[in-house]
């Protein structure tokens, strides 16, 4: 057989893919050069390709050096990762739930971070980084809570794994709004309160590599788990009968994105919508293989991450959180694809 | 070959009981290979049940199944897909997948966990597509199409699986005349061309006549009554198993038409 037969018999197409990653490359190079102290975009490259070659040759200290090195390059890189996570983990839930309105945080994982992260504000205990680490545990205790609520609960999985993440995520709220409560007015309670609104002005090389310790495997095993999760999208039934072992292969998703999820969540605080949407963009330039699905979501995720967060940082003198933005934009271009896009999303 | 070919499945005293109604009361049959199997009885006997206890959906409560010999318990998902597959009755989900991509869904048994489809499982989706000739539809998207397409595609997708063993769950409940013929030829012709076997849960006792090879009669968990067409599609039999009054015309040995007594 000839290989052009072989790509029509393959026919996937993965044009969207390489066009969304050459966009994602110009959005990114925009994204490092925009900013309060903006950098030439020949500057850039200059700089970028000392990184890269010789980076004990750089001048660490020149201004233009510095502020792109330790402020601007680990905040564009962590906009691109916490975005593709985001996206990813909302096409997994969406296709694992076979609902398209699942995202990432109906399992609690925002909830538990959130609650985590101003439980972290106000405790005093000697903990480097207390914030991001009881954040990431309390995020991963939250769905461990809603995992074991669903398996001794009797009915359809997926309903109540559902159900279970309303009542996890129901008290982990309750319990912020507690910390708020008795948190001190002053200090304490605007810190709580911007956190849970999201941003990347945590941004360092440090927390970009521990966000990249949980994301970057899970990409992996979402892109080459992708096929399988057509499968299981079909219905847990047809899914076991084509040999799928449904609950290995749920269990598995839902480990890895929570990881993930929640390691991202716990630097960034929750950014909402992205996870939502994302997919949503991702089905109606490629259609519903999760083959496509899940890269695409990956990528418009850091391309719609990124632009929000041009937008947080040079919008106004001082930051908006970016968590506001992706709401305020992201929910009526989410209404537009309903009323417009709906033909191509849903076929 | 001829041994290795040599494919059984043995149903041995199972019961099954859902909260406190006895669904499957103790039943035991066989079924070997080429042949088309009818599972037939009133709603609620136990059909579907026997169907989702054979591929594994649900797990019988007593007695033990035996594919080729090997506890179906012992198998793990992966190994009772390749030897068994199943056509679902409705099909409807919020994804919709081109009708190849659907059918190469059916090569996930063979391929590991992390494996992606290659071209040569694109190419034994189109051949099973050709072989009930629905080739035409391997372009359009699965959510679509008509019922009758739908469940035609979803056969071809277990030819694709090439499993030596079928199930279907009443497959052409909600089809026309026309697709109900289509949907039953082309399962005769895979168990000609693959010699394979089938097992059918039918409704329509005129269709099972046209195109069962043996039957099981059903009734309240039990299996009442079992034979080849000629034996046991009779006015007796039947109007025992429906609880009605059912006249039998015979045309000849083989073709009758079954119907209420007016």
């Amino acid at each position: 057989m000839s290989n052009k037969k072989n790509t029509k018999l393959n026919k996937l197409s993965y044009k969207p893919i390489y066009i969304g990653i050459i966009l994602l490359t110009f959005v990114s190079i925009l994204s490092l050069k925009w900013g309060r102290y903006d950098i030439d975009t020949y500057e850039i490259l200059k700089i970028l390709k000392g990184l890269i070659f010789k980076p004990d040759e750089l001048d660490y200290k020149a201004s233009n050096v510095s502020v792109f090195y330790y402020i601007r390059l680990p905040r564009v890189l962590l906009a691109i990762i916490v975005g593709a996570t985001l996206g990813s983990s909302g096409a997994v839930f969406q296709g694992v739930f076979r609902n398209p309105m699942a995202s990432p945080n109906m399992l609690g994982v925002a909830a538990g971070c959130s609650f985590g992260a101003a439980l972290g504000f106000i405790i005093d205990i000697n903990l480097p980084y207390k914030v991001q680490v009881l954040s990431f545990i309390f995020g991963i205790i939250a769905v461990m809570l809603v995992y074991f609520l669903a398996k001794v609960s009797k009915g359809d999985k997926v309903v109540m794994l559902v159900l279970s993440g309303m009542v996890i995520s129901a008290l982990f709220s309750a319990g912020l709004s507690f910390i708020k409560y008795i948190a001190d007015p002053f200090d304490q309670l605007p810190a709580i309160v911007f956190w849970t609104m999201g941003g990347l002005h945590r941004a360092s090389w440090k927390f970009l590599k521990y966000v990249l310790i949980a994301s970057v495997p899970s990409s992996i095993i979402l892109i080459l788990g992708a096929w399988k999760l057509n499968i299981l999208s079909l219905g847990d039934e047809e899914a076991e009968t084509l040999g799928v072992n449904v609950k290995v292969f749920r269990s598995l998703l839902i480990i890895i994105t929570t990881f993930a999820i929640a390691a991202t969540v716990s630097v960034t605080g929750s950014i909402s919508w992205i996870g939502l949407i994302v997919p949503h963009i991702a089905r109606i330039l490629g259609g519903h293989d999760h083959r496509t699905v899940i890269p695409l979501s990956m990528i418009s995720g850091s391309i719609f991450l990124l632009l929000m967060d041009n937008l947080a940082r040079t919008m106004t003198t001082s930051e908006i959180p970016v968590g506001i933005l992706t709401s305020l934009i992201g929910a009526p271009f989410f209404a537009y694809l309903l009323v417009k896009g709906r033909d191509n999303a849903w076929k | 070959m001829e041994i290795e070919n040599k494919f059984s499945i043995s149903v041995e005293d199972v019961y099954f009981q859902y909260r406190l109604q006895k669904v499957i009361d103790g039943c035991s049959f066989k079924l070997e290979q080429g042949k088309i199997y009818c599972l037939l009885g009133k709603n609620g006997s136990g059909k579907s049940t026997i169907i989702k206890i054979l591929n594994g959906i649900i797990k019988a409560d007593k007695g033990t199944i035996l594919m080729n010999g090997k506890d179906i318990n012992n198998l793990s998902k992966k190994e009772k897909a390749s030897i068994i597959g199943y056509v679902p009755q409705n099909h409807s989900g919020f994804f919709n997948y081109s009708v190849l991509d659907m059918v190469v869904m059916g090569r996930n048994p063979h391929k590991d966990f992390f494996q992606q489809p290659k071209s040569e499982d694109y190419k034994i989706a189109e051949e099973a597509l050709n072989m009930i000739e629905i080739s035409y539809l391997k372009e359009r998207f699965f959510n679509e199409l008509s019922g009758g397409e739908k469940q035609l595609v979803l056969i071809a997708r277990v030819i694709a699986q090439d499993t030596k063993f079928l199930l279907l769950d009443e497959p052409t409940s909600h089809l026309d005349f026309y697709y109900q013929h289509q949907v039953l030829k082309a399962i005769k012709r895979i168990v000609k061309e693959k010699n394979i076997s089938v097992l059918m849960a039918m409704h329509d006792p005129n269709l099972t006549v046209l195109f069962g090879d043996y039957i099981y009669m059903l009734k309240e968990g039990k299996i009442q009554n079992e034979g080849t067409v000629d034996k046991i599609m009779n006015k007796e039999t039947l109007s025992s198993l429906y609880g009605m009054n059912i006249v039998v015309d015979n045309i000849s040995n083989k073709k009758k038409i079954i119907r209420s007594a007016m």
